[in-house]
């Protein structure tokens, strides 16, 4: 069973290819393994059993006779429950839209199912992609599956928990200012922001127009260009969509690093502000591993961590107050206390200082392309400390300050989460590879020739199962 | 000495005022330390602007992260 559980969205795809995996045997072992978990680990909102099935049927009868789509054909897959599934709800984890019902498919599910991918279930979120882990809310917090007493991360907490414990191969969240990259860094998994306008955003609830992505989590970084590679691609019903043809995202993965111009943003988390010592030694060490494997590592400095991250905080309360305005005016009670104080100060943004903002944001992005121009990419920290207590609202609070990842939805550029470690107490640590604008096969290139070289891909989170489904995931 | 305005008001008030001025009427009754927290947050300053800012810089209203450089890819 476990076996099935950590097949790689990479070797399932050869192996259903060649009908030596049966894609309904697949989403089977998967399906008993998310009943086996869920009442631990609380990552899924709704499993779509049914759909799952009849996916997967149909996956293997095309493929049986010969009629094979690509890498995802038959390969199940889960969606945070901010993209919209025809039929169900879009719950984005809020009482406010429990009675919502979605017309059609977000284009990122059009294009999984068009692959011929199976869709397993909706992940739990923080509360429209901005909340935080609370006992408010109509469904539990998913939980970190290194350590059930801890912050999974967010906003998309469920996408990152069912990659960790095998409960899905890959999932799809969202990130406005971290929101893939922070559950990737808290449950050791691969987290990838591309570049703005990469993947389309239709059919997917807005946090803040200008800073939102969509992006997948995998336990491989093959495993994430190819989920990246099925949803990307320009679409005219998203008016962010890039025009341009998704670059090949698999293609260089094997290149290695060596000749490759790596910056090291050092100052983000050594003056700008201090990071945990856990998570310093363990990037300090990665561009260590980077450099032995013929990169050549220089440190660089751009604007503070602090202007980078106000600069996208304040576009992003103002665009997020705009989208959530009517209903904090008419039922502001039916949100999350930490929702509400989350949403509550875009209202009081003067104008000026979104204009200045965006201003700002202008002046970084150059700042960043030439920062750029001599290198082929950058690393730097994700999160500047470990997954505080789950039930520690205001620490939690202070960790959505104390991060790297902000600067790079200012920039609109890719950047990915991969592991780095693991701490004494078992807890991953993470370091973000970043990219010029488009740079995808790059960001992917590196960060697939320092988790080979690396290992920290391959560990898995010890799951806990309900007693009575326990055969199920050993 | 500052002249005292006969429209001097309280924080409090000023809290209100603003709260009012927005629609949010239920949530100040409901939440009024979340809605006076969110007042501060919302009014803070932006923070000193870097050296290559201008107040006439063009904002990045439609954001396009390819006019900042391009990696690869081709266009449509």
């Amino acid at each position: 069973m476990s076996e099935l559980a950590y097949l790689t969205i990479a070797e399932a795809g050869r192996l259903i290819r060649a009908r030596q995996l049966s894609p309904v045997e697949f989403t089977k072992a998967l399906l008993a393994r998310i009943a086996a978990t869920e009442p631990t680990y609380h990552a899924y909102i709704a499993v779509t059993e049914e759909l799952a099935l009849a996916q997967a049927k149909t996956a293997e009868a095309e493929i049986m006779r010969g009629d094979w789509r690509g890498p995802m054909h038959g390969v199940p897959y889960a969606a945070k429950d901010i993209f919209d599934v025809a039929g169900m709800a879009t719950t984005c984890h809020s009482r406010l839209r429990i009675d919502h019902r979605a017309t059609a498919d977000a284009t990122a599910v059009v294009r999984l199912r068009e692959a011929g991918a199976v869709l397993l279930g909706k992940l739990a979120l923080h509360e429209f992609a901005t909340g935080g882990p609370t006992l408010e809310l109509p469904w539990p917090a998913a939980r970190n599956p290194w350590n059930l007493d801890l912050h999974p991360g967010g906003s998309s907490s469920g996408s990152g928990v069912a990659v960790a414990i095998g409960t899905a191969p890959g999932a799809l969240g969202t990130d406005t200012g971290g929101s893939v990259r922070n559950p990737a860094t808290c449950c050791g998994v691969i987290g990838m922001k591309p570049t703005y306008g990469t993947v389309s955003r239709a059919g997917v609830f807005p946090l803040a127009f200008s800073l939102d992505n969509v992006g997948p989590l995998t336990r491989t970084v093959e495993d994430n260009a190819i989920l990246l590679k099925a949803i990307a691609g320009h679409d005219p019903a998203d008016p962010a969509s890039a025009h341009r043809k998704p670059a090949d995202f698999t293609g260089t993965l094997d290149a290695g690093v060596k000749g490759l111009r790596i910056g090291l943003i050092a100052h983000f988390y050594t003056e700008d502000m201090i990071a945990a010592p856990e998570q310093s030694a363990a990037i300090a060490a990665a561009a260590d591993v980077l450099r032995r494997l013929g990169a050549e590592v220089r440190e660089i400095r751009l604007s503070s961590l602090q202007r980078y991250t106000e600069c996208g905080r304040t576009i992003h309360l103002a665009e997020a107050y705009a989208v959530h305005e009517r209903d904090l005016q008419e039922r502001p009670q039916d949100y999350a206390e930490i929702t509400r104080k989350k949403l509550l100060p875009g209202a009081f943004i003067p104008a000026v200082d979104y204009v200045r903002a965006q201003q700002l944001r202008t002046v970084l992005c150059a700042e960043f392309a030439a920062a750029m121009r001599d290198l082929d990419a950058v690393i730097t920290l994700s999160s500047l400390d470990l997954p505080c207590r789950i039930d520690d609202a205001e620490t939690i609070a202070k960790t959505y300050e104390r991060q790297c990842r902000m600067p790079f939805n200012v920039t609109g550029t890719p950047a990915i989460a991969v592991p780095t470690g693991f701490t004494a107490a078992g807890l991953p640590t993470a370091m973000q590879i970043v990219g010029r604008a488009f740079a995808e096969p790059m960001v992917y290139r590196v960060a697939h020739a320092y988790c080979a070289a690396t290992g920290w891909c391959e560990r898995h989170p010890p799951v806990k199962a309900a007693e009575r489904e326990k055969s199920l995931v050993e | 000495m500052a002249e005292k305005s006969e429209t001097d008001i309280t924080g409090a008030q000023w809290v209100r005022a603003l709260a009012l001025a927005r629609g949010l009427d239920r949530a100040h009754a409901l939440f009024p330390a979340a809605v006076a927290a969110a007042v501060a947050r919302g009014t803070s300053s932006l923070g000193p602007q870097p050296a290559k800012f201008s107040a006439v810089t063009e904002p990045a209203v439609t954001f396009d992260p390819a006019e900042f450089g391009d990696g690869s890819g081709e266009p449509t």
